[in-house]
């Protein structure tokens, strides 16, 4: 029961910092004219959202690609603005986390694939994909 | 830089001109807060700008840049809609949804709101910024080569708009420019730079006369004087 209000704590302070992110969009000169601080955004930013994986990091184990594929993912579906953004990929790496895990007890059932192999499979592929798609639509 | 000193008033608008690696794109940034002064201070309404709070500093200083970066996928409309950051809480309402799409009209980019912006040329990304800065309704705007991009059509037309506008908010506007004619044309003052120094501060009929150009620039010029008004014409680099 820690990880959950550390992890909310994260999100909150992550959130409030959306329409900042969002103006990093215009580029970090117009960022600074408009008043924000970039380089402490950009410093306070990956420290809580580093914290935040590392938190669920220690309670779960290493799953990789998750933290590539969801936010990209989103950013397909939703755009780029980060008040939605940021809560969208947080799901979107939970429920692909949750398919991948259904996929990996029931596909060659009784034997259990562990779910590190299914993301690595999939996420290999899905970058594959992304360079491939190249500069397209929601791809940065 | 050194000692560099200007001043804007309301409706005013000042000329920064120079050859390239004068100093141009340095005082603008340091006006828009993108870099910081070493020494010096710049007062607006007579307040020195490193005692501001940034968030007031913002909604006083409009910046649009030479170059566009822009990193996230945006629209036109999403990015011109930054350049209102400092006022809005979260959601955003109506009357700034409307004041965007102002900004938008001002510029004759109001059909272009849902386009993506690298869907966009270089002059309408290029207006596209500087609708931002109108959305940002400053007391300053700072304008880096804004028409740089622009074909001469959109040079005059956003020329005309930004000296409408300035005069109509009591603005006060630095742009940076190439082109010594627009700073003619539109500037109330010029400042002539060179190696980081001002070699000229007055009006632009007593400033920018070919032996100043030459002086400064190593061109030849000539002025041209018809019923539409003066204009330079610099035809020959002397050699060095």
């Amino acid at each position: 029961m820690l990880l959950l209000p550390l992890v909310v704590i994260c999100f909150v302070i992550l959130e409030r910092m959306a329409w900042d992110l969002n103006a990093l969009s215009a580029g970090d000169d117009v960022a600074k004219n408009l008043g924000i601080n970039v380089e402490r955004l950009r410093l306070s930013g990956l420290m809580i959202s580093t914290f935040a994986a590392s938190c669920c990091l220690a309670f779960t184990g290493v799953i990789g690609f998750i933290g590539l594929m969801g936010p990209h993912i989103c950013r397909m579906i939703i755009g780029s603005d980060h008040r939605y953004l940021i809560p969208c990929a947080g799901l979107m790496g939970a429920a692909i986390l949750l398919i991948s895990d259904t996929a990996a007890r029931t596909i060659m059932s009784p034997v259990e694939i562990p779910v590190g192999i299914i993301m690595y499979a999939v996420g290999g592929v899905f970058f594959l994909y992304l360079i491939m798609r190249g500069r397209g639509r929601g791809l940065y | 830089m050194d000692s560099v000193s200007f001043s804007v008033r309301n409706g005013e608008i000042v000329a920064l001109v120079g050859p390239n690696g004068s100093g141009k794109s340095t005082i603008i940034k340091t006006i828009a807060s993108v870099h910081r002064q070493s020494a010096g201070s710049i007062f607006v309404n007579r307040v020195n700008i490193d005692t501001m709070d940034p968030v007031d500093l913002a909604r006083m200083i409009g910046y649009v840049p030479q170059h566009f970066t822009y990193t996230l996928y945006s629209t036109v409309f999403e990015t011109v809609l930054l350049g209102w950051r400092q006022h809005i809480k979260w959601a955003v309402s109506d009357e700034e949804l409307s004041r965007v799409q102002q900004s938008l009209d001002a510029l004759e980019m109001g059909r272009m709101a849902g386009m993506f912006m690298d869907q966009l040329s270089g002059g309408e990304r290029q207006k596209v910024f500087i609708a931002r800065a109108l959305a940002q309704d400053p007391r300053i705007f700072v304008f880096d080569e804004p028409t740089s991009a622009l074909d001469i059509r959109y040079q005059i037309e956003v020329m005309e708009t930004m000296r409408n506008i300035t005069r109509e908010r009591g603005a006060g506007m630095i742009i940076a420019v190439h082109d010594l004619n627009l700073a003619y044309r539109y500037a109330d003052s010029v400042v002539v730079l060179n190696h980081g120094k001002v070699v000229g501060y007055g009006k632009p009929q007593d400033i920018l006369t070919p032996s100043c150009i030459n002086k400064v620039y190593g061109v030849e010029s000539f002025t041209v004087e018809n019923e539409f008004g003066k204009f330079i014409v610099p035809f020959r680099a002397n050699p060095s």
